[in-house]
């Protein structure tokens, strides 16, 4: 009979431990550092309160890395979920060549960000050669340098962000719209609704709770996906223009060797991450 | 009006799927080029004769095979560690009951959707403790466990009828008998969704194995690539490295061809974790 009693125990005991050791633990034990100036390893951390926290305040890195994240989010979020919108309401079965198209759009999601940062620098050649110069160019539009020009390396960003999370947003989207009731179309097209207002007082109202959805996890997705892109094609340059909080983060504790300092950063990564999580179960669970 | 409705309809969608397929197509097609061809204007996208000497060069200047078996050995065992963990876990919340199970599983829910970078710092110490830093050992140990698979493998093995396991409790099989005889025979499509999602999570894993080893024979492909860009910097054999992509993609996207619903499926209903 004991033995029953604790066989669930055992059961779990894999993944607790792990999940305790590997997420918990450092959960909090990067909380702790938050308090403490430490450079990973002199033996004695000195406590300094809330001045970590403080320091935030003035470190115009930071902030410039702060700016540059949301800047990214509030770009990518709205431009992904618009045009993945727009494509899962014309997709539809009748559509030649539907399974294709639907994986041709899902591609970009599957590969390593890795892969994708370093195909998009070949792409974004700052010269004559490279593939978008040559497009452009057909257009008449000039050259220009992309990655390596302080006012288009964000935007450059943008667009791999936005190219790589199309098709897995409007994926979410299909299966939304299939959920939507067809009696509600056929009574709107009785009161003749058509097109354009069959999408906007129908389909929009409908779809509010899973765009909700994919906008939160998107806008929390591009937080820390970013990472790879920008290790990868920029390195946060240039002159700091593409910096993000979380490779400032990287910078700050394994460039610096500012363990208490970049544990603060990431504490205030973990409050937005929270805050847009709790905001979603609020609205999640009004609707 | 209908027919310039659909002409419309189907112009946009053949238009964004050209420009998504692009960078694939822009890939492929430089890492089959000579050097002359890559830099060459007006731009051929179709090589005049497709050469494999950019497939040779990067394999062979690079130790790109070592990375290449790293690479499935760290996602290989990944996978095995993360099923095994989960069909557990998930087994012992979606079946039994005892104390503590709703906040336990809540606990573990807040695993979900938290950025890496929060606790890098921790984790990078803990395993420094655990003499886990630059081994293979690091790169899979850590990622063995997954909320995410507990999660879909409890809602599948909750809807399995109970009637089946009763008759095998009779029959005097114990709780892991009943897990690896009754139930894991008839979860094959959710076993098959986790394969998906942990393997194409492993195999693109860039920035844990970035902090835990910098030996080069421990690189993982991703990080070998990410490498392979950086000493090229200065000046960049386009055509090697894009043969290099195209392998370090190669993988994921033969699962995707032969699979491509099974995949888009197991992604879509995952909401949105990697």
């Amino acid at each position: 009979m004991n033995k029953n009693r604790l066989t669930p125990y055992l059961l779990i005991a894999p993944t607790f431990v792990l999940f305790t050791i590997f997420f918990l633990f450092p959960l909090l034990y990067s909380f702790s550092l938050t308090f403490v100036e430490w450079n990973g390893f002199a033996i004695d951390k000195t406590f300094v309160g809330f001045s970590n926290y403080m320091r935030l305040f003035g470190d115009e890195d930071f902030i410039n890395a702060l700016k540059n994240t949301v800047t990214y989010a509030l770009l990518t979020v709205p431009l992904s979920v618009s045009i993945s919108l727009v494509l899962s309401y014309i997709l539809d079965e009748k559509v030649k060549g539907f399974q294709a198209l639907k994986g041709i759009f899902f591609l970009p999601h599957i590969v390593s960000l890795v892969a994708v940062g370093v195909v998009w620098s070949w792409i974004y050649l700052p010269d004559k050669y490279g593939l978008l110069n040559v497009i452009l160019g057909f257009f008449g539009v000039e050259i220009h340098q992309w990655l390596h020009d302080p006012d288009l390396a964000l935007i450059s960003l943008v667009i791999i962000g936005v190219w790589k999370s199309i098709g897995y947003n409007m994926v979410i989207f299909i299966a939304g719209l299939v959920a939507i009731p067809k009696s509600l179309y056929e009574a709107a097209e009785i009161d003749g609704a058509q097109g354009l207002q069959r999408f906007v007082y129908i389909t929009l109202p409908m779809l509010k709770p899973t765009i909700f959805f994919v906008m939160v996890s998107s806008t929390i997705y591009s937080l820390f996906q970013i990472f790879d892109i920008v290790k990868v094609t920029t390195d946060g340059g240039p002159i700091g223009r593409t910096e993000m909080l979380v490779t400032y983060l990287y910078k700050v504790g394994f460039t610096n060797y500012e363990m208490g300092y970049a544990s603060a950063i990431a504490f205030v990564l973990f409050a937005i991450t929270v805050m847009i999580t709790i905001v979603q179960k609020k609205f999640i669970e009004e609707s | 009006m209908k027919k310039l409705r659909s002409l419309f309809k189907h112009s946009m969608l053949y238009g964004i799927a050209l420009v998504m397929i692009l960078p694939f197509v822009w890939m492929i097609s430089t890492s089959l080029k000579g050097p002359t061809e890559i830099f060459s204007l007006p731009i051929q996208w179709i090589p005049s004769s497709p050469k494999f000497e950019n497939y040779k060069t990067a394999i062979t200047s690079f130790p790109f095979i070592r990375f290449m078996i790293n690479s499935i050995v760290v996602t290989g065992l990944i996978i095995i560690g993360q099923l095994f963990t989960s069909v557990l876990a998930a087994y012992a919340f979606a079946r039994m009951e005892f104390k503590g199970k709703n906040g336990l599983f809540v606990l573990l829910l807040s695993g979900l959707m938290l950025p890496a970078q929060t606790i890098m710092i921790p984790m990078i110490l803990i395993l420094n403790k655990l003499n886990l830093i630059n081994t293979l050992a690091g790169l899979i140990i850590p990622f063995t466990w997954s909320t995410l698979i507990v999660f879909l493998l409890r809602q599948f093995f909750m809807k399995i009828p109970r009637e089946i396991e009763e008759a095998a409790m009779i029959d005097g099989c114990n709780t892991f008998q009943i897990i690896t005889k009754i139930i894991l025979p008839i979860s094959k499509p959710i076993l098959s969704t986790a394969f998906i999602l942990i393997f194409i999570y492993g195999w693109n894993q860039y920035f844990w194995p970035l902090l835990i080893v910098n030996k080069e024979e421990l690189y993982t492909l991703q990080l070998g690539l990410a490498y392979f860009k950086e000493v090229n910097s200065i000046e960049t054999n386009w055509g090697a490295l894009m043969a290099g992509t195209t392998l370090t993609m190669l993988p994921v996207i033969t699962v995707f061809l032969f699979c491509q619903k099974k995949v888009i499926e197991s992604i879509a209903f995952s909401g949105g974790k990697e």
